[in-house]
């Protein structure tokens, strides 16, 4: 299973990467509409998602919840004056990345069937692993939101 | 099912029923709508090149012997303006069949399936069919998400709201 966890987050990563190659912090706070969404925000909800997943796995969250804040799900998109340089975004979304893969690899399927301290979907039989799956989910459809948003930005898509 | 398989089935399960959700409320005008400047994806392309991704799978499986989507939506295939693209209803119905099927055809994968080479070429490490399932939930997953955001760009509710709404009766 973390295998294949492992593998579809590090789809989720190369395409991120692919996604954003070339934008700037200026281009990370174009909206997809006016007054809508950016490419800000949704790599800071990327790390958000990350930090939930690692607190319930037992590993350490890169960012405190002050600064996880104008990222998690239901706030506003990030402007101007509450947006996080997007290159540190990018670094940090990095680092979850990676703290999430180590620990994953280092749970036995026993671990992972474990109950997990809550539930994102409100799945009352939610473990470790279910949640750990839920994620790979919203990294996912996240990340395909950066393709669009790349676009949004003037530039041609990275995956075709 | 084989159990080697179970997490990209689990995946490929609630991206039927999450686009299916998505698509109930959809106006054939928004289903059509590109972005800026009219390029780019429409939700009504979005949804024929994910059910032509599936179709390639049957096919695969041995569960189709076409892909009906292929010529207009195919992985080679641009955006367009829309015209050519049957009514979102029609697409909504063609990717529930598709599911159905789908969804039998996992269900009868075998360990020994899941772990044999794989042909498709993905630029993926593990070129196996359980490595392909891995590969294609994963890109159905990256394409609903862009028809979340068009969604709730064009003012519809999100599709977490609706799996809410649908849970909850």
């Amino acid at each position: 299973m973390q295998n294949t966890l492992a593998a579809q987050l590090g789809f989720a990563k190369s395409v991120l990467h692919a996604n954003v190659e070339g934008l700037g912090h200026e281009d990370s706070l174009t909206p997809l509409e006016p007054g809508g969404n950016n490419l800000n925000w949704v790599v800071g909800h990327l790390i958000s998602a990350y930090d939930n997943l690692l607190s319930a796995l037992g590993g350490e969250p890169v960012w405190s919840a002050e600064q996880g804040a104008p990222y998690k799900r239901g706030s506003d998109p990030v402007t101007a004056e509450n947006a996080v340089a997007f290159d540190r975004l990018l670094s940090d979304f990095g680092t979850a990345h990676d703290r999430v893969l180590a620990r994953l690899a280092a749970m036995s399927a026993e671990e992972l069937a474990a109950p997990a301290p809550g539930s994102p979907t409100g799945n009352p039989n939610e473990t470790l692993g279910s949640l750990a799956a839920v994620t790979v989910l919203h990294q996912a459809y996240h990340v395909g939101q950066t393709g669009l948003l790349r676009r949004v930005c003037g530039r041609a898509g990275a995956i075709r | 099912m084989s159990e080697l398989i179970l997490p990209a089935a689990t995946l490929f399960r609630f991206n039927s029923g999450m686009l299916s959700l998505g698509l109930s409320d959809l106006g054939q005008e928004h289903a059509v709508r590109r972005l800026k400047d009219g390029e780019g994806s429409s939700i009504a392309f979005l949804v024929g090149h994910v059910t032509s991704s599936r179709y390639g799978l049957l096919k695969s499986l041995g569960a189709a012997d076409g892909n009906p989507y292929a010529e207009l939506y195919g992985s080679r295939v641009g955006a367009r303006d829309g015209s050519a693209y049957p009514p979102i209803g029609e697409l909504k119905a063609g990717w529930d069949e598709a599911a159905e099927t789908l969804h039998a055809a996992l269900d009868a994968v075998t360990d020994e399936e899941a772990l044999a080479p794989d042909a498709a070429g993905f630029p993926i490490p593990d070129q196996t069919l359980r490595g392909r399932l891995t590969f294609v939930a994963w890109h159905e997953s990256y394409h609903i998400g862009q028809i979340g955001i068009l969604r709730t760009e064009m003012g519809y509710p999100s599709m977490r709201q609706m799996l809410y709404a649908a849970k909850n009766g």
